[in-house]
């Protein structure tokens, strides 16, 4: 009989070959030790915003209960729009919190046009969907859907998961076999006034950037087809802010369902703060 | 920043911990992408530390902490084929020995399993609160991956659980 335990710590030691040398590099110790001063910050971020969330709710209790009403329980007010305020601290790239969740969806074996998007009703029978593996991040930095003039290129990928696509590859091939002759996927924002962004959506593994890591992309392309809305006019950009996020995967000609998925909210920033280098506001 | 714990716990166990991420995800740049995010997240978050050995020891569970999520995340709508075997490649270190071969014939869950077991010699409760799956799960993972090893690799061992006894004196 093999101890197990023997012969796993023996081909563990064939995969570490050069990483020593790897990890010793200035390059890697440096973007390391900026990424765990990037988190820092968030992380004090994070804990300033909750320390005034709690003073703010503590100072509005105060004030707004008198002492001899204190059993009366009114209603919360219900928030009537998604596009109201914006998060103060965005989750890190890659990390847990980084991708939307799934919260409902629509399905249908007919076609859906891309007005329809934002209007279908969606059902969150089955909910919650634990193993949905989330099409978009929750925060979308807006350089890197229109571009900047001479540093980054319209459409340009925005990073879903790290890694050198040993496991990710078969996400990529698996919208072709979701639906077998060709497949589209479009994402659309929808702002609290009825305003809202479509676009198409690309997915692939990219192991060569110039300015992130390799793993899995998504790739926004605006279409200036599918928008609509008072503020969605003429080709424009879409503004900083929360929007309700869908998305449609549908088979372009051929047979297939179409479904919309309810993401939840995403939150489109200025600028590029996962690239500080290139962090400008447009 | 404690730049000088993060130099003294790399240069100290990059072999220990690289290994250990190669172990968990089959790849050797999967591997070290994985050391590196625990290292990210264990001291953005502990602060204080100073002790490399127990920075090592977060940064480990961090490890099996972030690969898990992520084996959980891979089995899903939008990778529903995942569970296929790990692509072999021929720069692939898998292809060199048996061992390799055998673990690249495992699912991403079934390995996990088997190296939470065998190398770390957890407990099947222990396992299954890690891999936030039943016990039964994580019986049904052991033993279909180790009757898939035993056919490559022969017999296997099974691991005795360590159990700690402690002596008390009778009043």
């Amino acid at each position: 009989m093999i101890d197990l335990g023997t012969e796993l710590d023996a081909y563990a030691a064939q995969g570490v070959e050069g990483a020593s040398d790897r990890l010793a590099q200035t390059r890697v110790r440096h973007a390391l030790r900026d990424r765990i001063a990037q988190g820092r910050r968030r992380m004090n971020g994070l804990v300033v915003a909750a320390v005034a969330l709690v003073a703010i709710a503590i100072a509005t209790a105060t004030l707004a209960t008198p002492p001899d009403t204190i059993d009366q329980v009114q209603p919360s007010p219900t928030p009537t729009s998604v596009a109201d305020a914006p998060r103060d601290v965005l989750p890190i790239v890659y990390s847990p919190n980084y991708l939307v969740d799934m919260l409902g969806k629509y399905e249908t074996s007919g076609a859906v046009s891309c007005q329809q998007i934002p209007t279908v009703p969606i059902s969150t029978e089955g909910s919650p969907f634990p193993d949905f593996m989330a099409g978009l991040p929750r925060w979308i930095e807006i350089n890197r859907i229109y571009g900047m003039p001479n540093e980054l290129p319209a459409a340009y990928p925005i990073p879903l998961y790290q890694g050198d696509g040993s496991g990710y590859n078969q996400s990529v091939i698996s919208l072709p076999k979701l639906y077998p002759d060709d497949a589209q996927v479009v994402v659309a924002l929808v702002a609290g006034d009825g305003s809202w962004w479509g676009f198409d959506a690309t997915y692939d593994v990219r192991d060569v950037m110039p300015f992130d890591r390799p793993g899995m992309y998504v790739t926004l392309t605006p279409e200036p087809t599918c928008m609509g809305g008072p503020r969605a006019v003429d080709g424009a950009k879409i503004p900083a802010g929360v929007y309700a996020a869908r998305q449609m995967t549908a088979p372009t000609t051929g047979p297939g369902v179409t479904t919309i998925r309810d993401l939840g909210t995403v939150e489109v920033v200025t600028g590029l703060p996962s690239i500080p280098q290139l962090n400008v506001t447009k | 920043m404690r730049g000088d714990l993060i130099d003294e716990l790399l240069d100290a166990a990059t072999g220990r911990l690289a290994a250990y991420g190669f172990l968990l995800t089959g790849s050797q740049p999967a591997g070290e992408a994985l050391l590196q995010d625990a290292v990210a997240r264990v001291l953005v978050r502990h602060r204080m530390l100073s002790d490399p050995l127990d920075a090592e020891h977060r940064v480990r569970a961090a490890m099996r902490t972030i690969h898990l999520a992520r084996v959980r995340r891979a089995n899903s709508w939008w990778a529903p084929h995942a569970q296929d075997p790990v692509a072999l490649t021929p720069r692939n270190p898998e292809l060199h020995d048996q061992v390799g071969r055998a673990l690249a014939g495992l699912t991403p869950r079934e390995r996990a399993a088997v190296v939470l077991r065998h190398h770390d010699h957890m407990a099947i409760p222990e396992i299954a609160a890690a891999m936030r799956a039943s016990e039964a799960t994580v019986e049904g993972h052991l033993d279909h991956a180790e009757a898939s090893l035993a056919a490559t690799l022969g017999p296997i061992a099974p691991v005795v659980d360590r159990v700690e006894i402690f002596e008390t004196r009778r009043r």
